[in-house]
């Protein structure tokens, strides 16, 4: 231990971004717990996977490979084409909702004055709050055709609601607003993140060019917001067939006939409802692949587009 | 943030940045008034004219309680999340710190291999995590809950940003007073790092309390189910009579994390700020 | 090798003596702990009592219950099978029993030490559903029929007899229309609570037969079947008298009294007499006929199975279904559940007469029982995956997706392929 004090001393005075040089076992100890969780519960489970897509599991007898079986099983299954394709709705009308239309609401949020301000952040942060079981919750009563509060409101009026989530046609749309409804806030918020570091002075002096505002948004916030919205479409791209998970699984289960299920779902469904542990793990590769895919399709074509200040 | 509004929008655009905030702020809160509203409201009230009780009265928020055993729910989701939430602060820390604080071989490979995994989506990973979980014996149990989720690369990510940004001279002064890499963890970085883990254990802690997901595949009796499976079971065995209550049961579920939030409300978002999330 | 001495070779001796007494009597009363999981959500009291019972004639065994969904519980028994932790004894779905003898390691309940002595206090004609391959598998202890339940009031306010229930579907056709033409009100409510048994009952009721004697193909789609299945489909889309709202929803609705007539099991009985008391009066009727052709329906039940893989586990659970099958403790539990007697001669239990007494609704249960066929069981693996299909085959039906015509045989397609690939 000794002989390690003098050497950070010189090492510091002579390079300014000097590290601790570990030639010991201490930065090991120290990721020691995280390395072996990532690993047990992250990378195995990944292998693990591609293994239970490619075998046969038996009870009481040795699992036996199958190749492809179960992904030709797959795509034979009719909820497999639903699946996939409302997939890609969700993702597709999910974007538009959760990256660009939060970012008119950070700017107005950002030149509204300073207690608007803070009362508007707080509301928007409370979406994020509330788990999605509680958003579900709600908004079953919200949106309940003969009982629920919109309804309630709408009788009166001699008028009579659709059944939003009972109807195949609607059901997808309605919960695609309502993660949008959970989730715009808090992008919100970050974009507003992003428009806190603007300097005054920048701004002061393209109003005295003369700039309306849509050129100062299209020149100057946008460009410095580009980062995080980059951050935010690639996460939207990733995680909004996750996401919507519990609002399928508390208001629809997937219906009415497979209209709002999706990947995610359908391997769900397959490893804990029909139990087809082959499947379910085919469908969760497919489906990673499938992201892997779109968001790196997503990084290359927007990647060229961001400006880093 | 500043004092004043940095940039005056002009008329036509003022006017419809009013209504815009206007329609969302109403869009969220309206909902959840009339939730609180329906959960004041007597058996009598519930499916009637008005959307706010006449005769408000707590009765739902006992009755909750006989109706499930919301109480065991709020047990087992707090027990779980101070020590789910308590282990990946620590493990984060040590991690964050190697990380940030080292430089050794693989450094770099293994710290985008836990970036890595917080892009990974669940559907990877649950169904060989269940498995696994079954075969150690413990499905339905605060281990299954616990143990999967306590690498938090988020907040290793995070809790590295703060210490790359460490000030070098108090590190630096802890180096020459003969303070070995292990003590400045303890006496220089973990003092002063305490309003970014605050923050960051917020998230956790919100993160864990609202997970469904998760508690639906590896909980399956009443002695291990969160508040969040708790509720939804309500929902399913609710009999329309019962709104009042269901309705009481949502708010209950949604106050702790709503208390730590106004708590803590300007920590969380300057961490976010100061965190770099720029690139 | 060292020579012990006598002496201390003696007191060790009788001190291991001494200890093993003491262990003795903690030997006696160490009792064996088995499982028993089941879907009795609604009748989990009376299923306790039950079980109190068989506690004080069996004091050696101990039963723990585990509520579970029945959407789930076969998944779960065969995840826990895999994981080498199945419960002892399960409540099952009857028309799964063949899939999870292949698939949970279900035990033959004729290798007990009374070689099924039991299976003689069930009534022969239910018993068929639990013998796969010749053995019994699975003994039935929750069977439902389904029955035709009225709101008496809705029916006087839409200038309906309040006493008289329709005898056919035609029947419950025209009235749901006059109710909603009447009243503005939804008529009907076809449950759905086991995803492919209303679909089931509608088409073996109307001379389909679900699936071939070989077991290998589905052989729903006759023409009596398809056009049941398309007046399901008018009822939703055309004659708008069978809302499409979720199971849930219509459930709250017929329970606060806005629907006009609920079809379901008898299993539900007890439970509408409490949760219905002081709202409205509702009736009970036979399953309506299809067009002029005798009453058949699938009996709707739950069958115990045996999953223990240990043998004084085993032997318990065989006690516990001995136990279940008495006749008096089936009486008991028919009228206190809602479900069918079970024993062959049901009506020699003096409590289940008086039952009758005091309720005559429950007679027409009882009189469907003679009605009752077999329900079909699905073949290998994948059955929950045979019911989703039929499952969305009628919610698609519900939203007009197609004809029924095209949707039914696709379906029965569909249900073939799966079985030739199942295991």
């Amino acid at each position: 231990m000794s002989a390690s004090i003098a050497l950070p001393a010189a090492a510091t005075l002579a390079r300014p971004r000097a590290r601790r040089r570990a030639g010991n076992l201490l930065p090991w100890l120290l990721l020691s717990p995280l390395l072996l969780l990532l690993a047990a519960f992250t990378y195995w489970p990944l292998l693990h996977t591609i293994y239970l897509s490619v075998v046969d599991v038996r009870l009481f007898q040795p699992d036996r490979f199958v190749g492809l079986d179960n992904f030709t099983g797959l795509f034979r299954s009719p909820s497999f084409a639903a699946a996939s394709w409302n997939t890609v709705i969700y993702i597709a009308l999910s974007l538009p909702l959760k990256v660009l239309l939060p970012i008119p609401i950070a700017v107005f949020v950002w030149c509204a004055g300073a207690r608007m301000a803070s009362l508007h952040r707080s509301i928007l942060f409370v979406p994020t709050l509330l788990s999605f079981v509680v958003v579900s919750i709600v908004w079953i009563w919200m949106l309940n055709p003969v009982m629920g509060m919109v309804q309630s409101g709408l009788r009166p009026l001699g008028l009579q609601m659709p059944a939003l989530l009972s109807d195949a046609a609607t059901a997808i749309h309605a919960i695609i607003g309502i993660s949008a409804w959970k989730v715009i806030g808090f992008n919100a918020l970050l974009y507003l993140a992003g428009l806190a570091s603007i300097p005054r002075e920048l701004i002061e002096s393209m109003r005295l060019d003369g700039a309306s505002d849509w050129r100062i948004t299209r020149s100057l916030l946008l460009p410095l917001l580009s980062p995080t919205i980059y951050f935010v479409a690639i996460t939207s791209v990733l995680f909004t067939v996750q996401q919507v998970f519990t609002p399928i699984n508390i208001m629809t289960g997937g219906g009415p006939s497979n209209a709002t299920t999706n990947l995610f779902y359908l391997a769900y469904e397959m490893a804990f409802e029909s139990f087809n542990i082959g499947f379910a793990s085919a469908t969760a590769l497919l489906l990673f692949v499938g992201l892997g895919a779109l968001a790196a399709l997503k990084a290359w074509l927007l990647g060229r587009r961001v400006h880093y200040a | 943030m500043r004092n004043v509004a940095p940039l005056t929008l002009t008329p036509p655009w003022r006017a419809i940045g009013n209504i815009v905030l206007f329609v969302a702020s109403l869009s969220i809160v309206v909902p959840l008034l009339l939730v609180v509203a329906t959960s004041l409201k007597p058996p009598i009230e519930i499916h009637g004219g008005l959307p706010w009780p006449q005769s408000p009265t707590g009765g739902n928020y006992v009755e909750v309680f006989d109706k499930i055993p919301l109480g065991l729910y709020f047990w087992n989701s707090a027990a779980t999340t101070a020590l789910r939430v308590g282990g990946q602060l620590v493990i984060a820390l040590l991690a964050a710190y190697a990380f940030a604080r080292f430089e050794f071989r693989g450094r770099d490979v293994l710290f985008a291999l836990t970036l890595g995994a917080m892009m990974l989506p669940h559907s990877l990973t649950f169904l060989p995590t269940y498995l696994m979980i079954s075969w150690l014996g413990w499905f339905d149990s605060w281990w299954g809950l616990i143990v999967p989720n306590l690498a938090a690369p988020v907040g290793v990510f995070l809790l590295r940003q703060h210490m790359l940004a460490f000030p070098r001279d108090l590190l630096d002064s802890a180096a020459i007073d003969g303070a070995g890499p292990w003590r400045a963890l303890w006496l220089v970085i973990l003092p002063n790092i305490q309003p970014a883990m605050a923050a960051i254990a917020i998230l956790l802690f919100i993160d864990c309390w609202n997970e469904y997901f998760w508690p639906l595949v590896i909980t399956e009796s009443e002695h291990a189910m969160t508040v969040q499976i708790g509720i939804r079971r309500f929902l399913d065995a609710e009999r329309g009579d019962d709104l009042g209550a269901l309705m009481a049961g949502v708010v209950l579920v949604s106050l702790p994390a709503m208390a730590v939030f106004l708590w803590f409300q300007r920590r969380i978002l300057e961490t976010f700020v100061s965190a770099g999330l720029k690139g | 090798m060292t020579v012990t001495p006598i002496t201390t070779l003696g007191r060790r001796a009788a001190l291991g003596a001494s200890l093993s007494t003491l262990a003795l009597p903690a030997l006696a009363q160490s009792r064996t702990e088995i499982s028993f999981w089941h879907y009795q959500t609604a009748n989990t009291q009376a299923l306790r009592e039950v079980l109190a019972g068989f506690h004080e004639a069996h004091p050696e065994v101990r039963v723990t219950d585990v509520p579970k969904d029945v959407g789930t519980i076969a998944t779960e028994v065969q995840a826990a099978a895999l994981a080498r932790r199945p419960p002892d004894v399960g409540q099952m779905l009857a028309r799964l029993t063949v899939g999870l003898v292949r698939n949970a390691g279900a035990v033959p309940l004729d290798s007990g030490e009374d070689r099924g002595a039991f299976l003689n206090n069930v009534l022969p004609r239910f018993r068929e559903v639990g013998i796969v391959d010749g053995r019994p598998f699975a003994v039935p202890h929750s069977f439902g029929t389904p029955l035709l339940y009225w709101n008496k009031a809705i029916f006087a306010a839409a200038g309906l007899d309040p006493e008289r229930a329709p005898a056919n579907w035609d029947e419950v056709v025209a009235m749901g229309v006059q109710i909603r033409e009447r009243t503005g009100r939804f008529a009907l409510f076809i449950s759905q609570g086991g995803r492919d048994v209303s679909q089931q009952q509608m088409m073996v009721n109307a001379g389909a037969t679900m699936l071939s004697p070989d077991l290998t193909r589905a052989t729903f789609a006759t023409p009596g079947a398809i056009a049941a299945m398309q007046l399901w489909q008018d009822m939703a889309v055309t004659h708008r008298i069978h809302s499409t709202l979720s199971e849930r929803e219509q459930n709250t609705l017929w329970l606060g009294g806005q629907i006009g007539m609920f079809v379901g099991s008898v299993a539900s009985f007890q439970g509408f007499l409490r949760d219905t008391a002081g709202r409205f009066e509702f009736g009970v009727a036979h399953y309506p006929l299809w067009k002029d052709l005798p009453r058949r329906v699938p009996n709707s039940g739950s069958a115990l199975m045996v999953f223990s893989q240990n043998a004084p586990r085993r032997a318990a659970a065989f006690k516990l279904l001995a136990y279940l099958m008495r006749p008096e403790v089936t009486s008991r539990w028919s009228w206190t559940s809602g479900y069918l007697p079970l024993a062959p001669n049901p009506l020699a239990d003096a409590s289940l007469r008086e039952y009758l007494e005091r309720e005559p609704r429950w007679r027409i249960p009882v009189a469907q029982m003679a009605d009752t066929v077999i329900t079909a069981r699905w073949p290998g693996n994948r059955v929950v995956e045979i019911q989703i299909v039929l499952e969305n085959m009628v919610q698609a039906l519900m939203q007009g997706t197609g004809p029924a015509s095209t949707l039914v045989p696709r379906a029965e397609a569909e249900v073939t392929r799966i079985i030739a690939e199942s295991r």
